[in-house]
């Protein structure tokens, strides 16, 4: 189509769409007044919702949750659910590098920042979309990516939202009190004294095109006192009596600066490090603890005493921060601690160790005589054999760990996934018992009896007589595998439809009679001519939302084959794309319903015409990504069969 | 910079006041930015279109009074980008929002396999006009900037408050329902 005759076909498109259009206002469409809730498809609970306007004096911080009326609870399961979906208040953790861990009474939720897809076009991230990896505290140990349609923050004391250029504390239920009018998108804040906050916002600004750029704010309530000022280093600490900040030098070294609370703008250098970079620090005692790396990128650790005259400044060499050889060993700083993850593939061991920030490590001679580390109050958190995690020396392959201190739990994150799907370690303070989670971990299972293993390609056709005969042949011809996060979804990669597996595409005996059907399914292998197929009635049938396009017996369709090359050859990384190829080759879907007690929308796509075959994509209420399942009738067992399909190939094409 | 509303800055263009410009730049400057980059694409042109844009404002404010002075700012801005477009000889898809939002689209406004057709372009506008009626208001947004507008993905999910996925879905879906529609109507 040429260029003009687009353009000539878009130019009849009226003002008065062109003006709603232009005009769009996300924030007023979607009431950005109600308080943003973590959506659970069925388990979606609406809560009264009560929006406190005060002033944001000091006496309003102080009362943050006196006389604040609590959430209405639900008719459907008796109490409030919180911001995140779970229950309880939900308390928040910062890990070594500053992101966030949210814990409630039923789950973790690990701040997986700002999905890049939701980038706005000033580069920044989306003001309201924050995504997490959660999982359960005791139970089930699958991570599932959830959103959250809003922006919520902690300061490691309270929780706060933002929305409509304003700040707001909230409660853990989205009870909310405007805090700070801030026509920026914070992202971060932190609370240094009852005085004092950090904010951390990306700010447009004209001067430098559409690039937004990170900006620090100090804001002072209290007296009425409020210092907006900009910083283009924010890296600030207190020890409550003083402010510390690291000011990253643009080439010629790093300096650390303090400020009293009182003359917060007027900083004094404590120390410098010429061509060297700081890369991590803390602060503890007076001393300001720090890993810094030289020009050679030798890392070594230090501490400097935190006054501006007087300083005096001791190095120590790392004893260990690299991945040479068959080893891997990081270091990181997290209050007042150091820990340690190791993993050595020669010795086949991994660990986590915590050590206490003393200045005694600076002492070469001491370091010199190879002292017990118990002196230094070395704990070993956690310890495995690193066959039982990794299949050979992966020591060029591991990233970054990232480190927790929930209080009784330390939980960190593994530098690399582990072979079952390991991604985090969930360790108890005390006795430290450890449970691994991740987002496809599955224990290794026992070997499987040796039977006859059908083709990976060909569904099993096998006689169904009872219920525990299926089972057992399930079990016998694929291996068992997590096919899916989701807890509903089999655990087998392929078998028979029961009524506890696809429960909507089981069906049910009194059913099998072909004159007595109640949906398409009922009537395979018939010809589409010679079919009752009837849209309306079907759709009659069909989870409530749900329905048909008119006569699906009428689209071309492709046949499994095709579908299941799309699908295996498609990029596993970009969901969308796989599923917009399979809709473009399929003409679009059949039938489209949502499948409530798993929480996914069901695309339907026949593969023939009699609706004996069909392919369904599967996208979850919450979070990302297709599941892809294959069905076909299968005759002998009167039942549809199943077989998940893996966009991107998947370890059942491959096994 | 205050704030205005389309009805002052109307009014500011009357009274000849040249705040008029400052303040329409602040208001919709951006917008119109990425509706001439997404079909120039180029910063540099995008510039100057904009520029031109407002200048074009100056000269037709009075004695014209849009009633929706964003629908008539995106229509001028629009209008000039094409026509640069045009005179520079960029027929050729080279690239840029412009030419992959046509891409998207073209099969669905015109059969491939008829070459032979005349395009009967006005008769499946109005059809796309009476088709975009229907549909929800948040689904319409959403073409209309995309397929008018010519923004990209990642700006309609910023100026929808969602995530680009949402956005690629709706587009997906509205094309193929547009197919329908025109096939029905006899126009494809």
């Amino acid at each position: 189509m040429k260029d003009q005759d687009y353009k000539k076909i878009m130019d009849r498109i009226s003002e008065e769409h062109i003006e709603e259009a232009v005009s769009w206002d996300a924030s007023a469409q979607q009431n950005r007044r109600s308080i943003r809730r973590m959506s659970l498809g069925i388990g979606a609970i609406a809560a009264s919702i009560a929006v406190i306007v005060g002033s944001i004096g000091y006496s309003a911080w102080r009362n943050d949750r006196a006389g604040m009326p609590v959430a209405e609870t639900s008719a459907a399961y008796g109490a409030s659910l919180n911001l995140l979906g779970g229950h309880g208040e939900l308390k928040a953790f910062f890990g070594n590098d500053d992101s966030v861990l949210y814990r409630d009474d039923d789950n973790y939720y690990l701040s997986d920042g700002y999905h890049s897809e939701d980038e706005t076009a000033a580069g920044g991230p989306s003001p309201d979309t924050c995504y997490f990896r959660r999982w359960s505290v005791s139970g089930s140990t699958s991570v599932e990516r959830i959103r959250y349609d809003g922006r919520l923050l902690s300061d490691g004391e309270r929780l706060y939202t933002y929305h409509d250029n304003q700040l707001y504390i909230t409660d853990s239920f989205g009870n909310e009190t405007e805090f700070l009018a801030a026509p920026w998108k914070p992202f971060r804040i932190r609370k240094l004294n009852d005085d004092w906050y950090l904010l951390s916002a990306f700010v447009e600004d004209a001067w430098i095109g559409d690039a937004a750029k990170p900006y620090v704010l100090m804001y002072a309530g209290g007296e009425g006192k409020q210092i907006n000022q900009f910083f283009d280093y924010g890296d600030v600490r207190t020890d409550g009596e003083a402010l510390y900040y690291l000011n990253k030098g643009t080439g010629d070294g790093d300096r650390f600066y303090t400020a009293s609370f009182d003359s917060i703008l007027d900083a004094q250098e404590i120390a410098e490090f010429p061509d060297e970079q700081i890369c991590e620090w803390t602060l503890k005692d007076g001393l300001i603890y720090w890993f810094k790396a030289n020009a050679e990128n030798e890392m070594f650790m230090g501490c400097t005493e935190t006054k501006p005259d007087g300083r005096t400044e001791r190095d120590a060499i790392m004893y260990a921060d690299g991945d040479d050889g068959e080893w891997w060993l990081r270091q990181h700083l997290l209050k007042d601690k150091m820990y340690v993850f190791g993993a050595d593939f020669g010795e086949n061991y991994a660990s986590l160790l915590r050590y206490d920030l003393t200045e005694q490590m600076m002492d070469p001679d001491l370091m010199q005589s190879d002292p017990d580390p118990t002196i230094f109050g070395r704990v070993e958190l956690y310890s495995a054999a690193a066959d039982s995690l990794w299949d050979g020396d992966l020591s060029d392959d591991m990233a970054e760990f990232t480190v927790y201190d929930a209080g009784d739990e330390i939980i960190f994150t593994l530098p690399i996934d582990g072979k079952h799907g390991e991604q985090i370690v969930q360790i108890n303070a005390e006795t430290h018992e450890y449970r691994y989670a991740g987002e496809n971990y599955a224990p290794e299972q026992p070997a499987l009896p040796e039977t006859t293993v059908t083709d990976e390609t060909q569904i099993p056709d096998t006689q169904m007589t009872d219920e525990t005969q299926t089972t057992e042949t399930q079990t016998e011809t694929t291996a068992p595998e997590k096919a899916s996060v989701q807890d509903h979804f089999p655990q087998a990669m392929s078998g028979i439809c029961a009524p506890d597996v696809f429960s909507v595409f089981y069906i049910p005996p009194e059913h099998l009679d072909s004159d007595n059907i109640e949906c398409y399914r009922m009537l395979p292998a018939v010809p589409a001519s010679e079919s009752h197929f009837d849209a309306e009635r079907i759709k009659v049938s069909l989870p409530e939302g749900g329905g048909f396009l008119p006569d699906p017996n009428e689209k071309p369709h492709i046949s499994i084959d095709e579908a299941r090359k799309i699908i295996e050859n498609g990029d596993a990384s970009d969901p969308d794309s796989v599923y917009m190829q399979l809709d473009e080759a399929s003409n679009g879907y059949a039938g489209k319903y949502p499948y409530e007690s798993i929480g996914y929308v069901c695309y339907e796509f026949w593969l023939a015409d009699d609706g004996s075959e069909f392919l369904i994509a599967m996208y979850p209420f919450e979070g990302e990504g297709y599941e892809y399942v294959y069905f076909r009738y299968d005759a002998a067992a009167q039942q549809y069969a199943y077989e998940i399909l893996r966009a991107g190939g998947s370890a059942a094409a491959d096994s | 910079m205050t704030d205005f509303t389309d009805a002052e800055l109307i009014g500011l263009f009357i009274q000849r006041d040249q705040t008029a410009l400052a303040g329409t730049q602040q208001k919709y400057g951006g917008l119109c930015r990425s509706i001439a980059k997404n079909i120039l694409g180029s910063r540099e042109d995008a510039e100057e279109c904009l520029n031109d844009t407002l200048l074009k404002l100056w000269e037709s404010i009075p004695p014209e009074e849009p009633r929706s002075l964003a629908a008539y700012i995106s229509v001028i801005v629009r209008n000039l980008a094409f026509g640069r477009r045009d005179a520079a000889h960029t027929q050729k898809r080279g690239g840029g929002e412009f030419t992959v939002a046509l891409s998207e689209i073209e099969d669905t406004l015109a059969a491939p396999d008829h070459p032979e057709r005349i395009l009967d372009t006005i008769a499946i506008g109005d059809a796309l006009d009476r088709f975009l009626d229907d549909l929800p208001a948040e689904t319409r947004v959403m073409f209309v900037l995309r397929y008018w507008s010519e923004l990209s993905i990642r700006e309609i999910a910023a100026r929808c408050g969602c995530g680009q996925s949402k956005v690629k879905m709706t587009l997906l879906r509205t094309r193929r329902e547009l197919k329908a529609y025109l096939e029905k109507e006899g126009l494809r």
